[in-house]
């Protein structure tokens, strides 16, 4: 290849490039603590198969009356794409919040992905007061994963 | 003084072969454009850029795979433009870039993975696998690309025959066809119907379009409306053997003198195998004319080829042809079974004053040297003929010459030269030091693809 033909090539493929920078979005992922953001345990540790039983960070009973805010957290499910944790806030048998404790791993895609899947689960759970809501479509391994922990957290609040 | 103005074919046909070649690495270009634009490169820490890495080192690894397949797809408007022999190295350059980059792909995108899992890299090519059947498929892909580079590596290192190298080359499209799923379903550059999904199912759709067209479609089609048969098989006293082929229409192919096609005998022990061999007579309206030497193992055994048997054409192919002239005058120069192009472009009467050079060990070897006096007797060109063994340079021990001795008026002619790579690069200095614009030099490689 000659050097002209070289510089076609080269410049060609620069240009090309540059508009696919020029297209893109803002390339440092937000870090600041959105949901998805997991949450440093609150000193216990599920089991990854079982719902956890015990209300965590906020004490009480059986969450009736008071106003008082509760989390239950869901089990911690694993699938090739990292693990996954939910937890969920409810006052007077309502669900107020939706975290994930949780959600695949430190992967900018991961990161990605989980940043759009856990505010629409959180928006539809919030939504549906169930967790019996669809799946996020482009976020195939997050969803079954984080909606099993989330039937767990339903659970063991004693809302399902 | 040395004609170094650039004629205007000669100009044109280098502006689009390099736009064409230029346009194949720019859609490696557009495949990371679109990759960026969609978020590839968003990160949270900075070792996601290696990631990002590995995958823009697959997204180009599958641009060049899919250009490859065009470049040897037979599409005319490859062939014209870049020749076959161009378009053949170009395909070969290309896959180099496309293995290595394959590699990278694979190990940056295990390793990061791995990292971001706290797998071990072995467990991580397990763990692939459960993100469904194309991470499997694709990892089996990975094996046999490598499996046929490092055949293709030994068989050029031990000469092997081009039949083992073909048989190997076609694993190929085995593995490709097992890698392409994981592109789409697993790269996420495809998820979502946004214009870079349109720009890769347009990649690939023209590309396999193109290869189904033009190397298996054409083919059966032209077989039916051809009905070519080998009618007629003489051997010639130099040991060469000249196989004449009767079919209809055969005026519609378009060959020109000069041009090969590639032909595939359907009978048994040939069927399997299509050889590119030029045509050693100007093409007729119901016969073609191939003749060839014993070299490969495929053409020493065409000597036995049953009367009557079928034969799937693809071609015509090659540039080598009157249309690729840009001077007043030609020269011909041939080794050894090299004479067939040029034997069929002298027949067909080329404009202004003709030199034919024959190389060759001996007169009694010199194929279709009968042939070649009686044309060039018909059409007043003057015929040298280079006996011998090798000396130095393209010519022989017995007669040292050069093309300029041979031909004074050099810098007027286009030369066509024709014959083993190392022979023709000889000849290719000579007439490069003698002056001959680079552009009013022909050389037609069979390249094997």
């Amino acid at each position: 290849m000659r050097g002209s033909h070289l510089a076609v090539v080269v410049g060609g493929c620069a240009v090309i490039v540059a508009a696919g920078f020029a297209a893109a979005p803002p390339m440092k992922l937000g870090s600041a603590a959105g949901p998805q953001e997991p949450v440093p345990g609150d000193s216990h540790q599920a089991d990854p198969n079982q719902p956890d039983p015990t209300p965590g960070a906020t004490a009480g009973g059986s969450g009736v009356g008071g106003g008082q805010a509760q989390t239950f957290d869901g089990p911690a499910v694993s699938n090739v794409r990292g693990t996954y944790q939910a937890q969920i806030t409810v006052v007077d048998g309502v669900v107020t919040d939706v975290v994930a404790l949780q959600a695949g791993t430190s992967a900018a895609e991961s990161v990605a992905v989980n940043s759009m899947a856990i505010p629409l689960f959180k928006e539809r759970v919030l939504e549906a007061q169930s967790a019996d809501v669809e799946a996020v479509s482009g976020a195939s391994f997050t969803s079954p994963a984080f909606l099993e922990s989330l039937a767990g957290a339903f659970e063991a609040a004693g809302l399902s | 003084m040395a004609v170094t103005a650039t004629s205007p074919v000669a100009r044109s046909r280098e502006l689009r072969s390099t736009a064409l070649v230029a346009a194949l690495w720019w859609a490696a270009a557009i495949g990371v454009a679109f990759f960026i634009a969609g978020g590839g490169l968003q990160y949270s820490q900075s070792i996601d850029f290696i990631y990002s890495f590995g995958r823009v080192a697959g997204i180009v690894a599958a641009v060049l795979v899919m250009n490859q397949v065009l470049l040897i797809s037979r599409v005319p408007w490859i062939e014209r433009v870049l020749g076959h022999d161009r378009a053949a190295a170009t395909h070969t350059r290309m896959g180099k870039v496309a293995f290595i980059l394959m590699l990278v792909h694979a190990s940056v995108i295990l390793a990061m993975t791995a990292h971001y899992d706290g797998r071990s890299f072995g467990d991580t090519v397990v763990a692939m696998r459960s993100l469904g059947w194309f991470m499997t498929t694709a990892q089996i892909a990975l094996a046999l690309f490598a499996i046929v580079v490092a055949t293709s590596l030994l068989i050029v290192r031990r000469h092997w025959r081009y039949e083992t190298w073909h048989a190997v080359h076609v694993i190929v499209y085995i593995a490709i066809a097992l890698v392409v799923p994981h592109q789409f379903i697993e790269g996420s550059t495809f998820r979502g119907k946004g214009l870079a999904w349109y720009f890769w199912l347009l990649l690939y759709v023209v590309t396999f379009g193109s290869w189904l067209l033009f190397r298996v479609l054409r083919p059966l089609v032209l077989a039916r409306r051809h009905g070519l048969a080998v009618a007629e098989v003489t051997s010639n006293p130099d040991g060469s053997t000249s196989i004449v082929m009767t079919g209809r229409h055969l005026d519609r192919l378009g060959a020109k003198p000069g041009q090969f096609l590639l032909w595939r005998f359907l009978t048994k022990g040939y069927w399997r195998e299509a050889h590119p061999y030029s045509l050693s007579q100007a093409p007729a309206t119901n016969s073609l004319r191939i003749t060839v030497k014993a070299s490969g193992d495929g053409s020493a055994r065409l000597a036995d080829i049953p009367v009557g048997t079928r034969v799937l054409a693809e071609g015509p192919l090659g540039v080598f042809t009157e249309a690729a002239r840009t001077r007043p005058g030609v020269v011909f120069v041939a080794s050894g079974i090299g004479v067939t192009p040029l034997r069929a472009m002298l027949e067909a009467a080329p404009t202004g004053p003709v030199d034919v050079i024959l190389r060759s060990r001996s007169e009694q070897e010199s194929p279709l040297r009968d042939e070649i006096h009686e044309l060039a007797k018909r059409h007043g060109a003057t015929v040298h003929e280079v006996f011998g063994s090798r000396g130095f340079g393209w010519a022989s021990v017995a007669r040292p010459a050069t093309l300029k001795n041979v031909v004074p008026d050099l810098e007027d002619r286009d030369v066509f030269i024709c014959g083993p790579v190392q022979w023709a690069d000889a000849v290719e200095a000579d007439a490069l030091a003698a002056g001959v614009a680079p552009e009013a030099i022909h050389r037609e490689r069979f390249g094997w693809s």
